[in-house]
């Protein structure tokens, strides 16, 4: 048997908006390894949140169903089945962790409320036993004073604690894989330090495999293994985290890094992507990303490129590195 | 801030009550009264004096405990009128809110769960027609065909006359009053359960709740179902006062013996001292009731602290 935990195959999921097909997520191939950190990068609006929910079986219905592809989950395909079945698997075989900590737990139930809840949920235990769990798990993501947080309600955390309560909450039945969407986008600086560290020490120590949704390429060299970039509902280039920064493929990638400042000394002009993401809906020929690309040619809107593996593992979607390209 | 509010109420009905045309002896004096007899007797009443001392006379009274004897009923102090009927009242208005509540807040919460479903259409639909429809009307319609073709429940009052005390007897002719008076408030209550859990449904703590694994059931009534009750407690303070104008028709209808019915008769006899003194008590009660709500708050959010 591989290792992979997650295998998502061609999964597809489209939104039904006033009779117009959007596809949200169209085409999206991918896996991740026991224990690996993959980071799925994009601009707003490009289906990375998308993905995250259909892998939960989470896709607000009934405008937005996943119309095809496989999810594996340790083998199991996790699309069409069935919802008693679902409630198994989310919060205790994959868990999540949301981008807003503010409005993300319960107001009118306590910390140990929500986080023994949980447990017990997926656990069995019984209650004294789920609130030993649950301060364990709040004494590990690093609170002095666990007893006393457990009688807390949410208002009286600041955000970082309430991530930290949000992260002890997914990882307290030890998930396969922890989807972590913009973690730590609503963070102070100093704070979102403290926790990616939290959440790289935790993976290694539960060997849980993390996808990490951002559009923080900083966080990304943070924490991530590999990346896959997306661009509007697409994969457009997966490779290991160092060669992506340093030697991308794709022209979108390329963009992306040239738009990040570099902390190296050699003062630059920050280089824009021309142009907006095509508006969710918008139908085009060929490659999505050829309007606003600078390498484009005319055979870009010939046809959509087929996503390539290279020989050293990286795959790309681009007709630049089509086979008989000239590189 | 309650007491000045309670002041400028008794100050309004006072004014308007005294800007109707008519008073007490039109009713009960004999028409053919000599017009000295009838001066003598207004005076005796001071019912001559300028309305600013009579005002302040009534309340110097009223700030002692002292609401004065019924003009109509002649020697019967007014406290003992009210003390009379408000327990009936206060049964009425309990009972009526508690059915309002048990009916209104699952009709909401399913409605919402189950949005632009048939069920919720459904819902939707009858909500608009009770709030169109009056519940003296209402009432009405119950009373013919329940009581008076099918015979199932008493036409009115609160006991059957004569007979000794029993529960039963009590609730049988509870009923119906306090369930047409619920339905006042039913409709919009009903409505507003439901935009309410709506909201509640859309928040970010329902998407965590749902990731956690939790199964539908669980999601609305463990994590959702407090949160949208804290809304709806405003409610709770704000249909206080349309209960208590509400009781006054639905007494009225059911021949419910109670402070609505002394109110209607007392403003139709131009009862001055029975009239305020309703006011009063109305007041204070809706005072109390944005109290508790209050207190409520407090007890279903934990944001809140005293």
């Amino acid at each position: 048997m591989s290792t992979n935990v997650l295998e998502v195959k061609s999964l597809k999921t489209y939104f039904n908006k006033n009779k117009k097909t959007v596809r949200a997520v169209d085409g999206v191939d991918f896996s991740i390894r026991k224990g690996e950190t993959v980071a799925l990068v994009g601009e707003s609006g490009c289906g990375k949140s998308m993905t995250s929910l259909s892998i939960m079986g989470l896709v607000p219905a009934p405008a937005g169903k996943i119309v095809d592809g496989e999810i594996l989950l340790n083998g199991t395909d996790l699309v069409g089945l069935p919802e008693k079945k679902m409630y198994e698997v989310r919060g205790r075989e994959v868990a999540m962790i949301f981008q807003e900590p503010m409005t993300s737990l319960n107001p009118v139930l306590t910390i140990g409320d929500q986080l023994s809840g949980v447990v017990m949920h997926h656990l069995k235990l019984n209650k004294k036993e789920a609130l030993k769990k649950s301060t364990e798990m709040l004494e590990i993501v690093g609170f002095a004073d666990p007893e006393k947080t457990l009688k807390d309600y949410p208002h009286r955390l600041s955000g970082g604690m309430r991530q930290r309560v949000m992260i002890a909450m997914a990882m307290s039945c030890n998930p396969k894989l922890l989807i972590a969407d913009e973690p730590t986008t609503a963070l102070d600086v100093t704070i979102q330090a403290q926790v990616l560290e939290l959440m790289k020490d935790l993976s290694q120590k539960f060997s849980t495999s993390i996808l990490l949704i951002t559009h923080d390429l900083g966080v990304v060299s943070e924490l991530a293994e590999r990346v896959i970039v997306m661009y509007s509902g697409q994969i457009v280039e997966i490779a290991d985290s160092n060669r992506l920064f340093n030697d991308p493929l794709h022209p979108y990638t390329e963009g992306l890094i040239g738009s990040v400042p570099s902390i190296d000394g050699d003062i630059r002009r920050l280089e824009a992507i021309p142009g907006n993401v095509p508006a969710p809906g918008t139908e085009m020929p060929g490659c999505r990303f050829a309007p606003r690309c600078s390498r484009a040619t005319s055979k870009c809107t010939e046809g959509v490129p087929e996503m390539r593996v290279l020989p050293d593992g990286r795959s790309v979607r681009c007709v630049l590195y089509e086979e008989g390209a000239a590189q | 801030m309650a007491i000045p509010l309670l002041f400028i109420i008794t100050i309004i009905s006072f004014a308007m009550m005294r800007m109707a045309p008519g008073d007490p002896t039109a009713l009960m004096m004999d028409p053919m009264i000599k017009q000295e007899n009838l001066a003598a007797y207004k005076e005796s009443y001071g019912l001559n004096d300028n309305v600013v001392i009579q005002y302040g006379r009534w309340l110097g009274n009223m700030v002692q405990g002292n609401f004065g004897e019924s003009l109509i009923r002649q020697g019967v102090p007014v406290k003992d009128l009210i003390l009379a009927r408000l327990p009936n009242t206060l049964l009425l208005m309990l009972v009526s809110t508690i059915i309002a509540f048990l009916i209104s807040i699952p009709l909401g919460v399913y409605s919402a769960t189950r949005r632009n479903s048939k069920t919720d259409y459904a819902i939707t639909f009858i909500s608009f027609l009770g709030i169109a429809t009056p519940s003296f009307w209402i009432g009405l319609m119950l009373i013919m065909v329940l009581s008076v073709h099918l015979g199932w429940f008493p036409i009115g009052g609160v006991a059957n006359i004569g007979e000794p005390f029993s529960i039963w007897d009590r609730l049988h002719h509870l009923i119906l009053p306090a369930f047409v008076l619920a339905t006042a408030d039913m409709a919009g209550l009903t409505r507003y359960s439901r935009s309410s859990m709506l909201d509640v449904l859309r928040q970010d703590y329902i998407r965590t709740a749902k990731a956690n694994g939790f199964r539908k059931r669980t999601v609305i009534f463990r994590h959702g179902l407090r949160n949208a009750l804290i809304p709806i407690i405003t409610i709770f303070g704000l249909m206080l006062p349309s209960f208590i104008g509400g009781s006054v028709i639905i007494e009225s209808v059911f021949a419910w013996p109670g402070i609505g019915l002394l109110f209607m008769d007392a403003a139709f006899q131009r009862d001055y001292p029975v009239i305020m003194a309703v006011v009063v008590i109305a007041s204070a009660l809706v005072v109390i009731g944005n109290l508790l709500a209050d207190i409520l708050y407090a007890v279903f959010d934990p944001r809140i602290e005293y």
